[in-house]
């Protein structure tokens, strides 16, 4: 297991550099997210116990921890969609390039086009692949038809997705096969074009090869966006990101580069838990 | 072994008194609708259905009490649908799941129990009396509105809990707001069952007879009505007089408009099924 780590994480990562924020100006926007002091509830119980981060803009930043640690809670807490939880209460603040989304004045729904999120599930509209990719733009009110062919085109590039569906783009997102569905709905989440993604498990339910593009994907995207990945997959985690947090219970254990907590955590549980001793 | 035979004569039981039940049932049925085709069919002709009532049983048709039916069921709809669906849209998707939306709930399902007659009576003190609309085709259309509103709000909840949560989280997820999710998610998603809820509940509002008496519907209309405030009959009450005639034209008539009732009611039923059918194809 140890072995098979430190192969894996031998592949160089790509920083960004500063020549790349010269070619592409997006890189410029240092978008990041703050989380101060949070805590959060469901009725009664305490899901989440008191969390500091701090998450850098053009990176991979991966939750891992057993089930119920309240990853998902957390992540979810970055574009409100914890919201429609009837129970759900928050303290603390989030910060998304310097501003509470928590504060009363939010538009959630702007937040929501800043913060893109792709589901475990793969979770396509019943509607048509161009329909899927243009629905977070016709939302906005968005009416020139022109600008949205070029969206839904550059998306579904963007997603690795545009060779395989460009035929018949009027076929339903259901037809797809599970790996071109998830990868319809990261270009249905980029055609917004958001500057951080949120992805919660988005392999889990995928078979191999599909997740391998995913991935793949996932690296790509990093260039441009600030991606915040939920997964159960350790070798995911030490393959695909840059930064890892472990959470348990509630609480955040420990948050550094993931080569120090692949290689070198700090805290026993941490290890305990990446070597598969417990979780 | 003996244990074994005795559970399996048990099975043998059940099974043919299952049989026995649903043939009960069905010929029931048969013989019923038989009966009325054999009285009534040969008095269905265009006549018998552009004729006004008349003392003459080989005279008399059913133009007012179907024009009569037509418009109540019309009226009904565009009262009963939009309030119908727009409350179980709230008590779906914006209402907080406490308890007072539990108490709701209770109350709209109890409502849908509710015996129709006493519809009737709250429609002929709010609507006839207080409002002093008379008994008018628009206090009938109020009443029944009143009678189906719990059954087309609680088709719409069934309808509206089918769809997916995952649709809606990638709505939310893209900026769309509450409405804007309902509207482009949740109701293409939940059309055909909540259409499907609203057409069963306006074929139960064809045939009632009840409410429509106490109201003040009449027996007797010699014109069709030609404005919501006119006065009306209804088929239900048209077949309730013909039958109490003595002669025996009446009740060849009653069995004649019975069959147009029939069919009017299994037309609604069969686009409901329709609908269904095809909004399951379409979704899944």
């Amino acid at each position: 297991m140890a072995e098979e780590m430190e192969i894996i994480m031998e592949k160089p990562i790509k920083e960004p550099t500063i020549l790349d924020s010269v070619i592409n100006p997006s890189l410029k926007k240092t978008h990041k997210i703050e989380v101060i002091d949070s805590k959060v509830w469901y009725g009664d119980f305490q899901a989440i116990k008191g969390i500091d981060m701090t998450i850098k803009a053009n990176s991979v930043t991966a939750f891992i921890g057993p089930s119920g640690c309240g990853k998902s809670t957390f992540l979810r807490l970055f574009n409100r969609m914890n919201d429609y939880v009837d129970s759900f209460r928050m303290e603390g603040k989030i910060k998304i390039d310097g501003k509470n989304i928590y504060k009363k004045k939010v538009n959630v729904e702007e937040l929501r086009k800043e913060v893109g999120m792709v589901f475990q599930k793969p979770n396509p509209f019943p509607k048509s692949i161009f329909e899927n990719v243009a629905y977070g733009l016709k939302i906005q009110g968005i009416k020139d038809k022109k600008f949205i062919n070029e969206r839904v085109e550059k998306a579904l590039r963007q997603a690795d997705l545009w060779d395989e569906v460009k035929d018949n783009l009027k076929k339903s997102g259901l037809a797809l096969s599970g790996g071109q569905q998830q990868r319809l709905c990261i270009a249905r989440t980029l055609a917004v074009e958001p500057s951080i993604i949120l992805m919660d498990e988005p392999t889990s339910a995928l078979d191999p090869i599909s997740t391998a593009k995913i991935e793949q994907l996932i690296f790509e995207l990093k260039k441009k966006y600030t991606i915040v990945i939920v997964t159960h997959n350790m070798q995911q985690a030490s393959r695909i990101s840059d930064y890892t947090a472990f959470f348990y219970i509630g609480e955040l254990i420990e948050f550094n580069k993931t080569k120090t907590i692949f290689t070198n955590p700090e805290k026993k549980q941490t290890e305990n838990y990446i070597t598969g001793r417990f979780g | 072994m003996n244990n074994l035979r005795k559970n399996r004569l048990k099975d043998q039981l059940f099974k043919y008194w299952g049989i026995f039940c649903t043939i009960i049932g069905l010929v029931l049925l048969v013989v019923f609708i038989g009966d009325i085709l054999i009285d009534g069919l040969l008095r269905i002709d265009w006549e018998f259905i552009t004729n006004l009532p008349s003392r003459k049983p080989e005279k008399s048709g059913i133009y007012t009490a179907l024009m009569g039916s037509i418009w109540i069921l019309f009226f009904t709809t565009i009262i009963a649908f939009p309030m119908g669906v727009a409350a179980g849209i709230y008590l779906e998707e914006y209402s907080k799941k406490n308890k007072l939306a539990g108490l709701l709930e209770i109350n709209i399902s109890n409502l849908a129990g509710v015996p129709s007659i006493i519809y009737g009576l709250l429609g002929l003190e709010v609507f006839v009396r207080i409002m002093n609309l008379g008994a008018s085709v628009l206090a009938g259309s109020l009443t029944l509105s009143l009678l189906i509103l719990p059954i087309v709000i609680v088709a719409t909840r069934e309808a509206i809990k089918a769809v997916p949560s995952s649709i809606k989280d990638a709505s939310y997820a893209l900026g769309a707001s509450k409405w804007q999710t309902i509207w482009h998610q949740i109701l293409p998603a939940s059309g055909g069952g909540i259409l499907t809820g609203v057409i069963l509940a306006l074929s139960r509002a064809v045939g009632e007879t009840a409410p429509l008496i106490v109201v003040g519907a009449l027996a007797y209309v010699p014109f069709a009505p030609e404005n919501p405030m006119d006065e009306f009959s209804v088929l239900p009450i048209q077949i309730f007089n013909w039958i109490s005639r003595p002669q025996h034209g009446f009740i060849e008539n009653a069995a004649a408009a019975i069959i147009i009732l029939l069919l009017i009611t299994f037309i609604m039923n069969g686009i409901a099924v329709y609908f269904r059918n095809k909004w399951q194809k379409k979704w899944k």
